[in-house]
């Protein structure tokens, strides 16, 4: 005789396999807590979802285990928003009147699956189809449909962006690179002009008085005689230090 | 064509006064260096006794030959200079600055029956008190009458010193050496009341490398100041931005990944998933007011402290392009633009290496300071010294040249040949 809750489950199993339908686990539907704890197996019939929770046999009193079954119905009568189908199986010998309300069953919308002593089982009460899962499979897939569209256009819209920090982030670099050699060549270019200054002065050999204003003045490098070293040669400090003393007032 | 007094081309002599390092010498292309310390001989020791050493204060290369344990050094070696500066009343580093002085001008003493002293040019820090001027010229008189090695001796403002090495007549130097950073507006004169000296310069990307030393488990590494400033040296950037770099290098993080073998050691130091950081070393140099340096300054790291500006206080924290700008805000408008024409960047606290792998993130100190001056709206040609270890001396060896010897010394203006014979 099947008893335990475990051997009703086995043969559950073979018969929902039997009828071509699919178990699933119940984490594979994301179902809240307090659902999943409710349902003993989950199995899939085409699209429709079916729940199924077992009531082993139990040396208990009639009118607890019918006490058990209406508050189990209580409880599958709010899961037809999860699944198209919800039954409840119990054994063959609760299947009587003083211990099932069959019209409160019809009320719930759940199904009542019996097995017999020999592990076969009989549709008692089949289960009244949800409409709101129904619908709510309708919505999920229009749904997962605009999902699946945004998903494409957010990752069409990510490569985009990424394609254009990459080129931005070429442009800085190059933006960078072309600034530092701009002040290179700015340097150098200030020396260029240090030279040819000096190079035109060297070359005329006259010496221009200094314009008043000490801001815009420019000194001349001077031409020194005899070897010197570098640092020396050309600085145009010469020309400013041999006026110390000459040029009061400038000091500021 | 200026024609240079024959004796003056001979006998021209120039001193750099740094804190670490003493550069002197008559004309030539480069000085002499010894290191700015002295040994002072315990005279009450045996040895000082038995072996009849007559010197009471060693200095130059045989110093090395008397150092013994490092209590001895901490002891008896003697750096009289902090941040270019020496204390008033600081006797000993007063009597190691007039040994030093006077190893110098001896060495290069010439047999010429003609030499009647050098023209000596001294350099010394931008802030250096007026005591400290006239505690140089007593010891150079004093040489003098000692060894007959001085005709006359003028002091200049290091700054000014390196602006003349670069022939560069207006410009502002912008000096950072281990304590301090001097910003100098020069056009033809140092311009003393635009000198924004700062209270920060290699010391705080010391202390922050110590910092991210003891955040990567080498905590027991950072008592040693020669190495964490080799590590700093190794692999510390100058970010071009900050924000931007870090995110890279948490990106990518084996091509920023920043590791240091101390030398003829087996000890590495691998920064590794803080990597990134090597980026805070360089950009504390410039902008050390980024939020990202609040937690380390709660945690304990010295904030630099407030200067003055004449009646303005100026945060220790400024960045550099800020400083810059205050400095020359102080000079006459219409000289503004000529000095942002020239800034000279000089001492070893801009000189940052680029690894070519990285340029895309990192640069050098003029970049970085010309593109803080540009973001601010002014277009600046940035420049670092050539040759910035005897940029210093070599500005003192053309000014003793060219000043001319009948321009003496005035307290009023500071400038001029100091003579006592």
């Amino acid at each position: 005789m099947l008893r335990s809750k475990e051997a009703i489950l086995t043969k559950l199993k073979e018969y929902v396999i039997k009828k071509n339908f699919k178990i699933m686990l119940a984490e594979e539907l994301k179902l809240p807590d307090e659902v999943i704890n409710n349902i003993d197996l989950v199995a899939k019939d085409g699209n429709n979802i079916i729940f199924y929770t077992v009531i082993p046999l139990q040396f208990i009193s009639e009118p607890e285990v019918r006490k058990i079954i209406n508050l189990e119905l209580a409880k599958l009568s709010r899961l037809s928003i999860y699944a198209n189908k919800v039954y409840l199986v119990i054994p063959e010998q609760y299947a009587k009147s003083s211990i099932v309300d069959g019209n409160m069953v019809i009320e719930a919308g759940v199904g009542l699956l019996c097995i017999d002593k020999n592990g076969n089982f009989i549709e008692k009460i089949p289960p009244k189809p949800s409409e709101r899962t129904a619908f709510l499979n309708f919505l999920r897939g229009e749904l997962e449909k605009k999902i699946a569209s945004f998903e494409a256009r957010f990752n069409d819209l990510i490569m985009k962006i990424d394609d254009l920090a990459s080129r931005y982030e070429r442009l800085e670099s190059l933006y960078n690179e072309l600034y530092s050699r701009l002040n290179n060549l700015e340097r150098e270019l200030n020396n260029i002009n240090d030279k040819i200054s000096n190079l035109t002065l060297t070359a005329t050999s006259v010496i221009k008085t200094e314009t008043t204003s000490h801001i815009e003045e420019k000194v001349r490098a001077p031409k020194v005689s005899g070897e010197l070293p570098s640092f020396v040669r050309d600085n145009p400090w010469l020309t400013v230090l041999a006026k110390r003393g000459k040029d009061q007032g400038i000091n500021p | 064509m200026i024609s240079i007094d024959e004796y003056r081309r001979k006998y021209a002599f120039g001193e750099d006064y740094g804190t670490s390092e003493y550069k002197f010498g008559p004309v030539a292309e480069k000085p002499e260096v010894i290191e700015n310390r002295g040994f002072i001989i315990d005279t009450s020791s045996i040895v000082y006794k038995v072996v009849g050493i007559s010197k009471r204060i060693i200095v130059g290369p045989e110093v090395s030959m008397y150092l013994g344990s490092r209590e001895d050094m901490a002891r008896y070696l003697i750096y009289p200079m902090k941040d270019g500066i020496i204390d008033i009343n600081d006797r000993v580093a007063w009597d190691v600055i007039y040994e030093i002085t006077k190893y110098g001008l001896l060495k290069f003493k010439p047999k010429d029956p003609k030499f009647k002293g050098f023209y000596v040019t001294a350099a010394l820090s931008a802030i250096a008190p007026k005591y400290m001027y006239e505690k140089i010229f007593e010891i150079h008189q004093k040489i003098d009458e000692e060894y007959g090695v001085v005709k006359a001796v003028t002091i200049i403002p290091q700054p000014l010193a390196v602006a003349i090495a670069q022939k560069t007549i207006t410009c502002i130097v912008v000096e950072s050496g281990h304590g301090n950073t001097q910003i100098t507006p020069i056009s033809r004169y140092p311009i003393r009341g635009a000198v924004v000296s700062l209270n920060r310069g290699g010391a705080e990307a010391n202390a922050i490398t110590a910092e991210i030393l003891k955040d990567c488990g080498y905590g027991d590494l950072v008592h040693e100041e020669k190495l964490v400033r080799m590590v700093k040296e190794s692999i510390g950037l100058v970010p071009i931005d900050l924000d931007k770099a870090i995110k890279k290098a948490k990106e990518d993080k084996e091509r920023f990944r920043a590791i240091f073998k101390i030398p003829n050691t087996t000890t590495v130091i691998d920064l590794g998933e803080n990597s990134w950081m090597r980026f805070l070393i360089g950009e504390i140099v410039f902008n050390p007011e980024h939020e990202i340096f609040e937690s380390y300054y709660k945690r304990g790291m010295p904030r630099p402290r407030d200067t003055r500006l004449g009646d303005e206080i100026i945060r220790g924290t400024i960045n550099m392009a800020d400083a810059i700008i205050k400095s020359a805000q102080k000079t006459p408008l219409e000289l503004q633009p000529h000095l942002y024409k020239k800034i000279i960047l000089s001492g070893g606290n801009f000189a940052w290496k680029v690894p070519p792998k990285l340029s895309d993130v990192a640069i050098d100190s003029a970049t970085k300071i010309s593109m803080m001056l540009k973001e601010r709206g002014i277009e600046a040609n940035v420049m670092l010294t050539k040759d910035p270890l005897y940029s210093v001396w070599r500005g003192c060896i053309v000014y003793s040249i060219a000043v001319p010897d009948d321009y003496l010394w005035s307290w009023e203006r500071m400038e001029g040949w100091y003579k006592w014979r």
